[in-house]
């Protein structure tokens, strides 16, 4: 009975190789933190998953504010029908730094295509809780 | 002892096993090493970053899947999943991040929804009801609109004749965008799901500047490209009628834009029978330039086409419609549009078995229509005027060597019809010209509009008009009223039935009363309410009345029989003259989350009258028809039902005075639907129909017949999209 036991604690402690308990988290250099509150084995899954979320995990950026504008009324009765794809440059406050037209909606909608872009509002984009700058595609669709 | 090294033996062998690691090397798209980039491996939550050269090593790693995650601000996320057995390196290439959203909707009313009621691209896919292959089936879970059985594919607006309906791609008008069995029996629309941005529907409410119908108008926009560069998508229906979609679109410049789609049904390659053979195909092209800020130029072309051959007994349908737009933003507030098209539909018949010495019978109907359309839109602050004028040139006609009665009681098919000659052309043209005011104010607007046109081909003046006033309680709810008068000129089966028809075998019709021809009208009126319940959530509600005049002049073709009634969909067989249609619809759309669906209920009553009968009820009837629809998206998995519940068709024996009222039953069932986004760029799915079902009978014994009509039972089928 006692080899047994004593069989299964040194398989156990020797089937525990360090890279299986200890983090090594070689991005912000919290490791002996990490490793401490490992031993607390009541924090361990949840801290482990925390760290790995918050450096792997990217916020990406979107529109938070489309103005919805009574416009192009000409287009409206002619139901014209078009789309435009821009890139915009967004800043890391979420304002819109430039912006690029890929393909133009015509028939006189680049006018509203920009007064939409330069005032559209973007939650920037977030990373360990630090904003950055980004780029974002979008597609306009004009439709009546 | 033994067991001590027993076990250390094991460890040894265990600890050799799982001394596994993962490392790799990230470059960009140049193949120069990215350094700083975070990689995380989710199983062990570790992570790293790359160094100088762009490597990073994880050890102590045991064999298994792993998901690695390598994450930078400037270069976005990507997860890629490897299978560790040992030591596994990789090299990965990285490019910098675009981030990308839906397409932003810029509705020029200003609202989240469009105005129109509509099914999207997007809710073809989502939803089932595309059938094999059919873009359009799913109108028939608007409100108000109808549907005889499982793969009935022609909507049936507001118990009216499905003959009435016009269509319009990108602005252009079509008569029946179908594709059929055997020449008759519509089968799936010939506008694939790949072009169609939007379906949207006019019930009663056809804008001014569109004619022949009864106020109820169907209007395909088709896709621009919502890409730059040059994409491919593949959409693969495995099952019957095993039809691969082919659509590409290309963004060379910023001014220049084409999108195009290929179809055809694969049977007749696949499976080599002796006696039939049949294929449909279809092709869309569309290409735009915008030829400076202000101009923009299309260029359009769709083809359809069908074969079906029995033996000697051989038909061939469709249509070609060619198209060229120009578009021109005088000012910033005087926009005129204009377009030019040709369209010629086909159908032709042909026995090619000799009868007493004879070659053959054939019978074939190719009329032309060349149209010329402009309007001007002018921008007055809060009055808008547009106006213009239409030129339509039908010509061509019909030729056969078998008399008309002889064809349309199936003397093509038994050869029992008397040789002769049949040639008539379809001439004339048809100029219309058309105006409307809009009187649009921050809490209320009035429109009114009408439109004259001179028919040279039924040699009648007709005049539409459509007024509409309503109520805007702050941009969130409005209140309306519609009031509007339409014609329909007849169209292809109508026009075998004119008196000038030419022909020295028989007469084009058994029924007189042809030759005094008049186009059909219809008196709508409606009231009606939108409201935005949330931002969200949308809801209409509408009753309406309708008072029909002139809808049939005649029986071309006679059938007894339901089965035939119910498949042809948009044939003839109507004997219904005058009438009224009263009804209520109701209408509930939103999403919330991952959840998005609606519902849509419809009751009507229709009255007809007719030669026979001055009272019985449109054949085109179905007093209540309930749909609801839901999706949700979890992760790849995206789940979706339709539930229907409706009234059926109640057919009418035509020469017969015997009503059909007590014939309906309540038919209802439950479609479902699950797309599985494999990857970015890949989707299979599998469309699962009649669930549930109850009563699969659409009508049962009447009359002499006893005539029991199945709706299709369960069945199911996988398909798969494919974009590069």
């Amino acid at each position: 009975m006692k080899r047994s036991i004593l069989t299964t604690l040194v398989f156990l402690f020797a089937a525990c190789s360090p890279g299986y308990y200890q983090l090594q988290d070689k991005v912000n250099g919290s490791t002996e933190v990490l490793n401490y509150e490992y031993t607390n084995s009541y924090y361990v899954s949840e801290l482990r998953n925390t760290h790995f979320t918050v450096n792997v995990l990217l916020l990406e950026p979107y529109v938070v504010s489309f103005p919805q504008k009574n416009f192009g009324k000409v287009h409206s009765s002619g139901e014209i029908d078009a789309v435009a794809i821009c890139d915009v440059s967004i800043r890391a406050d979420g304002s819109v730094e430039n912006y690029v037209i890929k393909k133009s909606a015509g028939v006189g909608l680049d006018r509203y295509t920009r007064e939409l872009l330069n005032s559209m509002k973007f939650k920037p984009l977030s990373y360990k809780g630090s904003d950055y700058p980004s780029k974002f595609r979008i597609v306009l669709h004009y439709t009546k | 002892m033994k067991k001590i090294i027993i076990t250390a033996l094991f460890i040894l062998a265990t600890t050799l096993l799982s001394a596994a690691s993962i490392g790799g090397r990230i470059v960009d798209a140049n193949g120069r090493p990215v350094a700083g980039i975070t990689v995380g491996v989710d199983k062990i939550k570790s992570v790293t970053k790359t160094d100088a050269d762009g490597k990073f090593f994880f050890d102590n790693v045991k064999p298994d899947y792993y998901n690695i995650y390598i994450t930078h601000p400037e270069y976005g996320t990507t997860i890629q999943r490897v299978k560790v057995k040992r030591n596994f390196y990789y090299e990965i290439s990285i490019d910098k991040a675009v981030y990308e959203t839906d397409p932003a909707m810029a509705h020029y009313n200003g609202t989240l929804f469009s105005s129109d009621l509509a099914i999207t691209q997007k809710d073809i896919q989502t939803y089932p009801g595309r059938g094999y292959g059919d873009s359009m089936k799913l109108l028939q879970s608007l409100p108000g609109v109808g549907g005889g059985f499982t793969l009935a594919t022609v909507p049936i607006i507001r118990n009216t004749d499905t003959l009435y309906n016009k269509y319009y791609i990108d602005d252009i008008p079509i008569d029946y965008p179908y594709h059929y069995a055997a020449g008759v029996v519509p089968l799936l629309s010939s506008i694939n799901e790949t072009i169609v941005d939007s379906v949207s529907l006019h019930k009663a409410d056809a804008p001014v500047w569109t004619g022949d119908h009864l106020g109820n108008t169907i209007h395909i926009t088709t896709k621009s490209p919502e890409q730059t560069g040059y994409h491919t998508r593949i959409l693969l229906d495995p099952l019957y009628p095993a039809m691969p979609t082919v659509y590409a679109s290309a963004v060379p410049t910023k001014d220049f834009s084409v999108v195009t789609a290929v179809r055809r049904s694969l049977v007749d390659y696949m499976v080599d029978t002796k006696y039939t053979d049949s294929y449909f195909s279809d092709f869309f092209a569309k290409a735009a330039w915008n030829v400076n800020i202000d101009h923009r130029l299309t260029l359009m072309a769709n083809i359809s086409s069908d074969d079906f051959t029995y033996g000697k007994i051989f038909t061939k349908s469709g249509y070609s419609l060619y198209a060229l737009k120009w578009d021109y933003l005088i000012t910033e507030k005087l926009l005129l549009k204009t377009a030019v098209s040709r369209y010629e539909m086909s159908q032709y018949l042909k026995n090619d078995k000799a009868v007493r010495g004879k070659s053959g019978a054939y019978m074939n109907y190719a009329p032309v229509q060349s149209r010329l359309f402009q309007s001007i839109h002018f921008d007055l602050s809060r009055f808008m005027l547009s106006g213009g004028y239409e030129l339509v040139n039908h010509s061509e006609g019909v030729k056969g060597n078998i008399d008309l009665a002889g064809l349309t009681s199936g003397g093509l098919l038994d050869k029992s019809s008397e040789y002769t000659t049949t040639e008539f052309p379809i001439e004339g043209t048809n100029i219309s010209l058309f105006g409307d005011v809009l009187a649009d104010f921050p809490e209320f607007w009035v429109e009114m509009g009408g439109r004259y046109e001179n028919n040279g081909v039924i040699k009648d003046n007709l005049f539409s008009y459509k007024g509409e006033a309503g109520y805007r309680f702050n941009r969130i709810a409005e209140f309306y009223l519609i009031h509007s008068r339409s014609n329909a000129q007849p169209d292809m089966y109508y026009f075998m039935q004119l008196d000038n028809a030419v022909t020295s075998g028989g007469a084009a019709s058994s029924d007189s009363s042809v030759n005094n021809f008049k186009a059909a009208n219809a008196i709508n009126t409606s009231v009606g309410n939108k409201t935005f319940i949330l931002p969200s959530v949308f809801f209409q509600g509408e009753i309406y009345y309708s008072v029909f005049d002139n809808l049939n002049p005649g029986l071309l073709i006679s059938a007894e029989e339901d089965s035939y009634r119910k498949a042809m969909q948009i044939h003839p067989f109507s004997e219904e003259i005058d009438g009224t249609n009263l009804g209520m619809e109701l209408y509930l759309k939103g999403y919330y989350q991952r959840y998005s669906g609606w519902v849509s209920y419809s009751i009507s009553k229709t009255e007809r009258s007719n030669a026979y009968d001055d009272s019985f009820e449109s054949e085109f009837s179905q007093n209540h028809i309930f749909r609801a629809l839901g999706a949700a998206r979890w992760g790849k998995w995206e789940p979706s039902l339709q539930f229907n519940l409706y009234s059926s068709l109640p057919y009418t024996p035509d020469g017969s005075d015997e009503k059909n009222s007590d014939r309906r039953g309540i038919h209802h069932r439950l479609d479902g639907k699950v797309n599985w986004y494999m990857a970015d760029n890949m989707r299979m799915y599998l469309e699962v129909w009649n669930m549930y079902f109850n009563q699969s009978n659409l009508v049962t014994e009447y009359g002499s017949s006893n005539t029991l009509i199945y709706d299709a039972p369960f069945f199911l089928w996988v398909g798969m999209e494919l974009c590069f």
